[in-house]
């Protein structure tokens, strides 16, 4: 039995090298793994965004990184996990940049919130290039440039809006005009579906 | 027809795990084969033992994080995750502009999570179990897991308000792993 362990280390390392060698010339990759909520019911989509509207992505994107939001120094010990924390404890780790990919959209409808048709608002995503490193979500499908979507969205004062969630928070609009979730996205919605939820808000 | 079943069991239990799990990464990695489960996640630790390095949050905080280490530490698994000053893993739970409840990101040998004290406090009715829920999703990425639609601690429907424990998909997942 031990020849057969030794087999197959030499195995495993010899794989390893040929792998590892192989794997040098490519870019490197960080994996995200975001938990988003997610939602039952176009109602809840709607009532949770800020901002719903339908919109055309422009031709550019540029890629960001941002940390801590500071506005999370306040006393609230929910809203602020170092509120209350006695000087000299611990400090948190240095932390690393989330990155995410900014896209330029102009508003053609407004469905809900403060925004008008013909304005230029920006919209991120997580994941993006930065100095040939990739970070990315398994599987995720992210917005395309040029395309036409109905977005929900979370807006802040300081950073650009986001998606609800990456399968649930973007439907593109396909060739007739309506509205196509994704295949991930149980919820179906329709223009008339938006109107309603629009007109009783 | 290959060799008996007795003759690859015994070969099994004199392979150490660590080189088991070093050929299962590299065939998923090389030829893109999985394990038989279905929810694995390629950038996990190579070992279900691992540290973090200790953080100081305050009191609506700290216990449920602590909390989430104990419930991996007690599954019928071999996760154990500690804490220790020399890991290069890490947590941080402060606010971010962003949707999410937590985020995993994985740095080779190392990882670090972020808890969104925004959305979790905004979202939570049991604040205590909710960020439990959070952080032991995040630490489930750490042991391998992938997300699912399963009765599971990486279903993104879940209820965070009262999961807060692997659930025995997420224990039998991590056995087949390590």
């Amino acid at each position: 039995m031990k020849t057969l362990s030794r087999k197959l280390v030499a195995a495993t390392a010899a794989a390893a090298a040929v792998f590892l060698s192989a794997c040098s010339a490519e870019p490197h990759t960080i994996v995200y793994h975001a938990d988003y909520p997610s939602y039952q019911t176009a109602d809840q989509l709607y009532q949770k965004a800020t901002l719903v509207i339908e919109a055309r992505l422009g031709s550019t994107a540029q890629v960001v990184q941002e940390k801590a939001n500071p506005a999370a120094q306040g006393t609230d010990e929910k809203s602020n996990p170092q509120a209350g924390v006695p000087q000299g404890q611990a400090a948190p780790p240095e932390q690393q940049p989330v990155v995410t990919t900014v896209y330029p959209v102009e508003v053609v409808k407004v469905f809900k919130g403060s925004a008008k048709p013909g304005e230029n608002i920006q919209v991120k995503e997580l994941g993006g290039t930065v100095n040939g490193v990739t970070y990315k979500e398994p599987g995720s499908r992210p917005l395309e440039k040029g395309k036409t979507y109905v977005l929900f969205l979370e807006t802040y004062p300081d950073s650009p809006a986001s998606l609800l969630n990456p399968e649930q928070g973007k439907y593109p609009i396909d060739a007739a005009g309506n509205l196509a979730p994704l295949a991930e996205n149980p919820v179906k919605l329709t223009r008339p579906d938006l109107d309603n939820l629009s007109a009783n808000d | 027809m290959g060799r008996p079943k007795a003759f690859w069991k015994t070969a099994r239990r004199r392979v150490p795990r660590s080189l088991a799990i070093a050929i299962a990464a590299i065939l998923v990695a090389v030829v893109g084969a999985t394990p038989a489960a279905a929810h694995w996640y390629g950038a996990g630790m190579t070992q279900p033992n691992f540290t973090i390095r200790p953080y100081s949050y305050n009191s609506s905080w700290q216990g449920p994080m602590d909390r989430s280490l104990s419930n991996w530490n007690a599954t019928p698994t071999p996760a154990y995750i500690s804490k220790s000053s020399g890991s290069s893993s890490s947590v941080v739970a402060t606010s971010y502009s962003d949707t999410w409840y937590g985020l995993y990101s994985s740095y080779g040998s190392y990882f670090q999570i972020k808890l969104n004290s925004r959305t979790i406090s905004g979202d939570a009715s049991n604040f205590s179990n909710f960020v439990t829920s959070v952080f032991v999703h995040e630490l489930g990425h750490g042991l391998s897991l992938a997300h699912n639609d399963l009765t599971s601690i990486m279903n993104h429907g879940r209820n965070r308000n009262t999961l807060t424990t692997p659930q025995a998909h997420d224990n039998s997942d991590v056995n087949s792993y390590y």
